[in-house]
């Protein structure tokens, strides 16, 4: 075959007088340059191409994992037209088969697939060290082992008819062999397959086609080489896997005339589409690969050629029937009575689904997990959107409000969707994305409503493994804390000045939980020096309709896009991981974004008096190293933390050291004014007053126990007059050698020190 | 980077340079026998090439010169191109520094030496004075009346001597370098009688071992040694239960294709060389699947010619015979490649598929960053 081939090259044509200017540079270079990589034997002149012959040193190593030999003869053909890609031609008869071979028609030897690129794109820095430096690195390539790579497509996308095809990979894998059906797609020239249940009713207009899917048995790294030009050779090619598609075909055209009349014609009379499936094995892993070749005739016309089926006049009076009969009793002939069908290969496209959307996004394995998501604004749909098309989870979105104008703003939603509900849209956004359908539902009502929708959201919270809050409010995130829900709880916020997000993670084992999260992400806002514009600067307000409530500030939907996708990382990564997380982005006017972590702590929690009373493990921590500083003298200052009046939740997030002028005595302690003022209301500012004062601290020494003093006892009435001011009992803490006490108005509770006396 | 080794046209004259994983150059045998005032001479400028591959190595020295016999052919023109610490004094900074310099004990005990083969010797005496920088292939014990007779006590100095049978202290498989060198030649028995040497039977012969991933790959240097010498170190590794260091994936011939490395008789006309039963197995039997022979040679001569009549190697009958080894072995001679009329260097790199052919498509970048281009 290759000598036939070679024939179409007429010889003894010197280099220089090559049509192709390419092929003249080529073996120039190689002559020159290249002696040690190829030597030219000699240089051809076809009709349509100038053809350079070489012996090429490989570079095979010595445990080469294809047959490749030290030196191969290889023929680069040049087309005469530039803007053909040379096709580079090993010229051995048994050049072994490998990955990134072109589909070469049968008649000439096959080509190496070098470049991947586009030849459009790679030309235009096309030089003769490039395409010898791409040559060498294919068989490196191939020696190592690189080329049967499970991944790569079997039919190179270069050379096909441009036909391309959209296949749901749903319907590849689906066992009921329920027929499926093409239609015409896009602008016309492209199909796409679907089930025949899919078919609208009153039919589809356009073209149709009458798709057959073949698939071949599982075998070890033998690609289709040679594209089949007619079903006579695919017959052949699938006849050596052991597949005999006259008898699938002939079987199809029966199965077509049983369909409904709703689409028998299309089967039958509908262009013929092969899709061939095949399982690829290499080193362990297996990868199915789908190519599809369009039949020149329709399946109907083939059972003809194939002796089961007589054609028939077209009755006009009734175009709806097909154009063929069977042929009793008969059996298929054989394949070669279809050595005139021609076959036009296409280009197969999986739809886009979740294995695919996982694949393309990089995630470790598809990720199905229940996730509600409350609250469809400018973050959750972002997000939410960010996620699903990396193929993750199912969703439940919960969101009571409709779109309006201004939301339009910052949302994946448009104008059409105006005062249609938030959860709705984002729901139906979602479901456009992937061609799966269980990707989204909506349940447009509020999160804490105790009527409407209640029961159907506390079913889809029960049954969740995540729930993300994106409701951007205070009191449903507490809702969600506290709901009866085993699932974990994370949530995002931006800053109110959008230069900022915040994702919250529980841990699995749900420890610390989102109300805890919440109160030590504002302890950080309220200390650390990296976080201290969080809540500083605020953006310019913008009325949206006539009410006072209805402003909304300036927040272009850039910065969305980039501080949604950084919550989306956050809250993919803080999913696959069993530790809880604290993380905020801050972004800079430029647009760099800073991304800072804190470590979520398990919080002590104790009942007193109808309260929940959280204490933070660094205040315990503090308060132990602070006592043990000031031994024998007492010590102590002022704390600070969060309240929830309506839920009677106190958490303490910091214990300030003794102020300057403080009295310490082995028997009591003055806690001085200096710097109190500034400390309370640099907390308060920085923290948009949600971190405040709470009470105080002190420390007894060792042997004195941790019951309140007749003193300690006064500070208390002194300290609930101060606190009651705000309906707020008074809070003291009394650290001592063994344990703390917490005095609150009248009550008391005593937490023992984990590890006794800590110094 | 996996390692290298780089063979240069140096008619029959040895040179072959290893790249190591580390970088690190090492230099067995180095004859710069070009003549630079002859512009039909095809031999390469030695002295370029492995200036020009400690620049792309990213080295200012060698790390090993390794001599494996003093004939010329083999340390021709090391004093000009090598920085020799014995002669301090010496103009020539630009010169290449040494580490290690590895001699054979015949080096040290043969007496009025010539030229390059005298500086090697003063070199190798200058450096064991010194104590350091140097390694003597041999049993420290046969030297010492020799020695000491120049002034020298060994004692101290043991571990500056590297006997037949062990590697080479310094360098692993599991370091950075990734590689060993087995030492099988000379034999310490052989150096006793210092009044008559026989140079190639005191050449050093090593098995170098390159460690790729799993792959070790072994490079054969038998330096100049007749089949008499290969058939002692055959006969000696079997039953020191030291076959596997015979076995090979690289080899460098010994003697330029000489017939006498082979067996006794040169075979006539177009026959090959018929091998002894150890210089078989050591060939045949020991030889990896794919593997490589490089003959250090003038072209193996065509039939009928005068160099084919030449008692002087490369013998046809030789070539005859490796190349009829089967599975898929590669035969290459270094003043051949790629053509007899412009040979060039070239190298194999040690892979973890096993030794394979580097290459690369010249280009420009590559031309430009291996040149010096001066403007006025």
């Amino acid at each position: 075959m290759i000598e036939a081939w070679l024939t179409g090259f007429a010889r003894g044509v010197a280099a220089a007088e090559l049509r192709s200017t390419e092929a003249c540079a080529f073996v120039r270079y190689l002559e020159r340059y290249g002696e040690g990589v190829g030597r030219v034997v000699e240089t051809r002149e076809g009709e349509h191409s100038s053809l350079a012959v070489f012996d090429l040193q490989t570079g095979r190593p010595q445990n080469s994992a294809v047959e490749i030999e030290t030196v191969e003869r290889i023929g680069i053909e040049f087309p005469h037209d530039a803007l053909g890609m040379p096709m580079v031609r090993p010229l051995r008869a048994n050049f072994p088969v490998t990955g990134h071979q072109h589909l070469s028609l049968p008649d000439r030897p096959p080509a190496i697939c070098i470049d991947e690129r586009a030849w459009s794109e790679a030309r235009l820095t096309w030089g003769p060290p490039d395409l010898l430096g791409y040559i060498l690195n294919w068989f490196r390539r191939a020696a190592e082992g690189e080329l049967h790579d499970t991944a790569q497509p079997i039919d190179p996308n270069l050379i096909t008819s441009g036909v391309r095809i959209l296949v749901p990979r749903r319907l590849l894998d689906r066992k009921d062999r329920e027929p499926l059906i093409g239609l015409t797609k896009g602008d016309g020239g492209d199909l796409e397959i679907i089930g025949v249940e899919d078919v609208r009713e009153g039919g589809v207009l356009g073209g149709m086609f009458s798709p057959l899917l073949v698939t071949v048995p599982p075998e070890a790294m033998t690609r289709l080489r040679f594209a089949p030009g007619t079903l006579s050779d695919l017959a052949d090619f699938l006849a050596e896997r052991g597949v005999d598609l006259p008898a699938l075909l002939a079987e199809a055209f029966l199965a077509a005339l049983d369909t409904s009349p709703l689409y028998r014609k299309p089967l039958v009379d509908g262009g013929l589409l092969v899709l061939v499936q095949m399982s690829i094995t290499s080193g362990g892993a297996t990868n199915v690969q789908t190519i599809a070749f369009l039949a020149d005739r329709s399946l109907g016309q083939v059972a003809v050629d194939l002796g089961v089926a007589h054609a028939c006049e077209p009755d006009p009076k009734n175009p709806e029937l097909v154009n063929v009969v069977r042929a009793i009793g008969a059996t298929p002939l054989k394949a070669s009575v279809l050595a005139g069908a021609r076959l036009l290969p296409c280009d197969v496209h999986l739809a886009m689904d979740r294995i695919a959307a996982s694949r393309f996004a990089g995630t470790p394995a598809q990720d199905a997990r229940r996730v509600v998501l409350v609250g469809a604004g400018a973050i959750g749909s972002h997000l939410a959107t960010c996620l699903a098309r990396e193929g993750r989870y199912l969703w439940t979105i919960i969101d009571p409000d409709v779109i309006s104008p201004h939301n339009v703003a910052r949302h994946v939603a448009g104008h059409t969707a105006v005062f249609r509900n938030k959860a709705e849209v984002l729901a139906e956004h979602l479901s456009d994305i992937l061609d799966e359908c269980d990707v989204a539902t909506a349940i447009p009502y509020d999160v804490t409503s105790s009527d409407e929708g209640h029961d159907a959201i506390d079913a889809v919270l029960a049954e969740a493994d995540l729930i993300i809050d994106a409701t951007a409010s205070l009191a449903a995130a507490r809702y969600l804390s506290d709901h009866a829900s085993s699932a974990r709880r994370l949530s995002a916020f931006f800053n109110p000045a959008g230069t900022a997000v915040v994702v919250l993670a529980e841990p699995a084992d749900r420890s610390v939980t989102l109300r805890d999260l919440e109160a030590q992400f504002l302890q950080n806002v309220a200390r650390t020096a990296s976080l201290e514009g969080h809540y500083g600067t605020e953006s310019d307000r913008i009325a949206y309709s006539g009410g006072c409530g209805a402003v909304t500030s300036v927040f272009p939907q850039s910065r969305v896009a980039v501080l949604s996708g950084s919550a989306a990382i956050g809250i993919a990564q803080a999913a696959e991981r069993e530790v809880g997380d604290i993380r905020v982005w801050s972004m800079s006017i430029g647009g760099a974004v800073d991304c800072h972590a804190y470590v979520p702590t398990v919080p002590t929690e104790v009942e007193i008096g109808g309260w929940t009373v959280s204490l933070d493990a660094i205040v315990l921590k503090r308060i132990v190293a602070l006592r043990a500083s000031a031994l024998p003298d007492e010590t102590g200052g002022v704390l600070t933390g969060m309240v929830d009046i309506p839920a009677k939740r106190l958490h303490v997030l910091h214990a300030a050291s003794p102020p300057a002028d403080s009295v310490h005595a082995p028997a009591g302690f003055v806690r001085g004014t200096d710097g109190v003022e500034a400390h309370l209301d640099r907390v308060r500012d920085r923290t948009m007053s949600q971190v405040r004062y709470l009470g105080e601290w002190h420390s007894h020494p060792d042997g004195s126990g941790t019951r309140p003093s007749a003193v300690d006892l006064e500070q208390l009435d002194w300290l609930s007059a101060t606190l009651g001011m705000e309906e707020l009992p008074g809070l003291m803490t009394i650290i001592g050698g063994y344990s703390i006490t917490i005095a609150f108005g009248p009550h008391t509770a005593t937490i023992p020190l984990p590890h006794g006396k800590t110094a | 980077m996996p390692a290298t080794i780089t063979f240069h046209p140096l008619g029959n004259a040895d040179c072959a340079v290893f790249q190591l994983a580390d970088a690190r150059l090492a230099v067995f045998d180095f004859a710069d026998v070009r003549n630079p005032e002859d512009n039909t001479d095809r031999r390469c400028d030695l002295d370029a090439e492995l200036r020009s591959a400690l620049r792309r190595a990213g080295q200012g020295r060698v790390a090993v010169l390794c001599i494996t016999h003093i004939d010329d052919d083999h340390c021709h023109g090391i004093g000009d191109t090598f920085r020799l610490d014995h002669r301090a004094s010496y103009p020539g900074e630009n010169r290449i520094g040494v580490d290690e310099l590895w001699v054979p004990a015949a080096a040290i005990l043969e007496t009025g030496l010539k030229d390059d083969a005298a500086l090697v010797q003063r070199e190798a005496m200058h450096r064991l004075r010194q104590g350091r920088g140097v390694r003597i292939f041999s049993r420290p014990d046969p030297l010492r009346p020799h020695l000491l007779g120049r002034g020298i006590n060994i004692d101290g100095k043991r571990h500056l001597f590297v006997d037949a049978g062990t590697c080479v202290p310094g360098f692993s498989l599991d370091e950075a370098e990734g590689c060993e060198f087995f030492v099988h030649s000379p034999f310490a028995s052989k150096q006793t009688d210092g009044s008559y040497i026989d140079r190639n039977a005191n050449s050093i012969v090593l098995q170098a071992v390159f460690r790729e991933g799993a792959r070790d790959s072994r490079v054969l240097l038998a330096s100049d040694v007749t089949h008499e010498a290969l058939g002692d170190i055959v006969g000696i590794s079997e039953a020191n239960n030291n076959a596997h260091r015979l076995e090979w994936d690289l080899l460098k011939l010994p003697h330029h294709c000489s017939y006498l490395s082979i067996g006794p008789e040169r075979g006539a006309g177009d026959k090959a060389t018929v091998p002894t039963s150890k210089t078989k197995r050591l060939f045949e039997n020991y030889r990896a699947d794919n593997a490589v022979i490089v003959s250090t040679s003038k072209p193996i001569p065509e039939a009928g010619t005068k160099e084919d009549r030449d008692v002087q190697p490369p013998h046809r009958q030789a070539a005859n015979y490796h190349r009829s080894q089967g599975r898929g072995v590669s035969f290459r001679v270094t003043m051949e490649d790629p053509s007899v009329a412009r040979p060039k260097p070239f190298a194999y790199k040690f892979t973890a598929l096993g030794v394979a052919p580097a290459l690369a498509a010249p280009d420009a970048a590559a031309r430009t960053a291996r040149s010096n281009p001066r403007a006025g």
